[in-house]
């Protein structure tokens, strides 16, 4: 009977862990639960009545934090990342298979400005079933992965054909435009990069205390949140700022010197009460 | 002997005849569904990009208010709130800060989307964006969310037909609401990629008893509003005298039109209390009724 017990008592456990809400961990990254959201469709089919702003009909959408304490993630690579499995515990399958690309993430993931952490969100999935309790997801991520990241700052020219290198990248000013937008001027200036597009991270104007100066949303554009994704085919790209920069002006360019590629499978459960999200700190199991 | 009392009894009990007699509480009809639910954590290091979901942290409930009969005219925010919430551990998500543990309720729809149905039974409903409740439990399964939404109803809409010319000054009643084109500016011509005309029409009177306004040609023909026509008119109600509503013409429409304009006659005031529960499955709400057909007339 004991031997009965216990062949059925360490699958339970088994079992139980894997249904707990809480992340997945793979080497040098864990992968958490963030967030969900789950909505029903108004009755009688109104498109224009919808349970939250910005979203239409019935779905599911999740929020998938991965965190790592070792290395600096670069961006994700959304081409071949997927959600490949989404059940509740009815068992009901929540991947829409017959979307274009199913399983596919929302195409603008965040990266955080210690490149620690990565925040992803589904696509809309299907909704659970009216008794469902807990949601599995399965699936893997490809990242670009640092050990370091380069952070240099160059004293330019403010003006068209000003160039400077680092990592093997290549910047040159193609245009400068101001406009008067009170009580500062924005300036906005075009550059090219020639070379390894993906080794790109942030490119900040700073003041002559070497302080940033005002680049509203560009500050918080760290640029690699698709890692090979869109924005590495193209070559051309902008910064603006408000204010004056010194003479000769100063930018401070973050770029990557080396990156590797990883995948990260995860398999991690939502409940209604979900983990707090926060980076794990030294020592923490 | 027996008679004096027996008659008694009867004159005594005419007026509570006349008392069962009262009007349906309108209220009874509109059931309250549970619409959504968006657990959110907090943002990655406090950043303000890396919230999950784009979303403030913590709890977001949305509801389906579906009314059978009444039609839907708005609702009251500063009538409307949520009075208990709690998890099924016994955690409380209403915040201790609020000073009577009660949270607004907001149109969980506010622009570009409208909150109410085009027919007017279906109103979207929820704890605002930036106010959402504290996180469930780690153990919870369900949240149960208690309060009373305080919604204007009507019976019908009235639809009038209206001749105008399309010209600052130009003014006409519907009953007790006058309209009047306060101004009219045409687009410059470096600007009329969307917009050829706009209106700017203010209202006088009970304008909460306004639903919308459509403009056609004299052969019926509809003009085409930019950002689609404005058929719901009432997302927040709440008794005002004066408004001032902005109509974009994408094309240049001709100088007389015929304006239709809804109005009802008369909005009640109702309190429906409700009680819901929210999980990670939620259940599919009832399909209301059928849409009513406005009643028309008109001095077109």
């Amino acid at each position: 009977m004991k031997a009965i017990a216990k062949c059925l008592i360490i699958p339970a456990c088994v079992w139980l862990a894997s249904v707990m809400p809480g992340a997945s961990e793979t080497g040098d990254f864990e992968v958490r639960p963030a967030g969900f959201e789950v909505r029903l469709a108004a009755p009688g089919g109104s498109d224009r009545v919808n349970a939250f702003v910005n979203s239409r009909g019935a779905g599911t959408v999740l929020g998938i934090l991965v965190v790592s304490q070792d290395r600096l993630i670069a961006g994700i690579e959304p081409e071949n990342s997927r959600i490949t499995k989404v059940t509740d515990d009815t068992g009901k399958e929540l991947l829409d298979t017959e979307e274009n690309k199913p399983g596919k993430f929302w195409g603008f993931p965040h990266v955080s400005k210690d490149a620690r952490a990565l925040l992803l969100m589904s696509n809309t999935l299907l909704p659970p079933a009216p008794e469902a309790r807990q949601i599995q997801v399965e699936g893997h991520i490809l990242v670009g992965v640092a050990e370091k990241l380069t952070e240099e700052t160059h004293e330019i020219p403010l003006e068209k054909g000003s160039s400077w290198s680092q990592d093997g990248l290549t910047y040159t000013i193609q245009k400068i435009e101001h406009e008067r937008d009170q009580p500062k001027t924005v300036t906005r200036v075009s550059y090219r990069l020639e070379g390894p597009l993906e080794k790109r991270r942030q490119l900040l104007f700073l003041d002559q205390t070497g302080v940033p100066l005002d680049h509203g949303h560009n500050a918080e554009d760290v640029s690699h949140y698709l890692w090979k994704g869109s924005r590495d085919d193209d070559a051309e790209d902008f910064v603006s700022f408000r204010g004056t920069p010194p003479e000769p002006a100063i930018v401070q360019v973050q770029t990557w010197p080396s990156l590797q590629e990883r995948e990260i499978p995860f398999l991690i459960n939502y409940r209604l009460g979900l983990p707090e999200a926060r980076p794990k700190t030294s020592g923490e199991e | 002997m027996l008679r004096r009392p027996a008659l008694i009894l009867i004159i005594a009990a005419l007026p509570l005849g006349a008392c069962s007699k009262a009007e349906p509480n309108p209220a009874e009809e509109i059931r309250v569904r549970s619409a959504g639910i968006k657990v959110i954590t907090q943002a990655y290091q406090q950043e303000s990009r890396m919230r999950p979901l784009l979303e403030k942290d913590g709890t977001h409930l949305a509801f389906f208010l579906v009314s059978e009969q009444s039609l839907l005219v708005g609702l009251h925010d500063e009538k409307s709130w949520l009075t208990r919430v709690v998890d099924d551990t016994g955690k409380s998500l209403l915040h201790e800060g609020d000073p009577d543990r009660r949270t607004r309720v907001e149109p969980g729809g506010l622009f570009p989307e409208p909150v109410v149905s085009q027919n007017s039974r279906i109103m979207a409903l929820g704890t605002h964006f930036s106010a959402p409740l504290l996180l469930p439990a780690r153990q919870a399964n369900w949240i149960e969310a208690e309060g009373y939404f305080t919604l204007g109803l009507a019976e019908k809409f009235d639809e009038t037909r209206h001749k105008i010319t399309l010209k600052e000054g130009t003014s006409f009643r519907v009953d007790d609401l006058r309209f009047t084109i306060k101004e009219r500016t045409t687009a410059e011509p470096g600007q009329r990629e969307y917009v050829s005309l706009y209106i700017t029409m203010l209202l006088e009177g009970p304008v909460e008893k306004f639903r919308r306004m459509r403009f056609f040609n004299e052969e019926g023909g509809l003009l085409e509003l930019y950002g689609g026509n404005r058929d719901v008119a009432h997302m927040n109600w709440a008794e005002k005298n004066q408004r001032e509503d902005y109509y974009a013409f994408e094309k240049m429409p001709p100088e007389t039109v015929i304006a239709r304009v809804e109005t009802c006659s008369e909005i009640k005031e109702a309190r429906v209390p409700f009680k819901n529960r929210f999980s990670l499955g939620l259940k599919e709400a009832r399909d209301p009724a059928p849409q009513p057909t406005a009643a028309s007339s008109g001095s077109e």
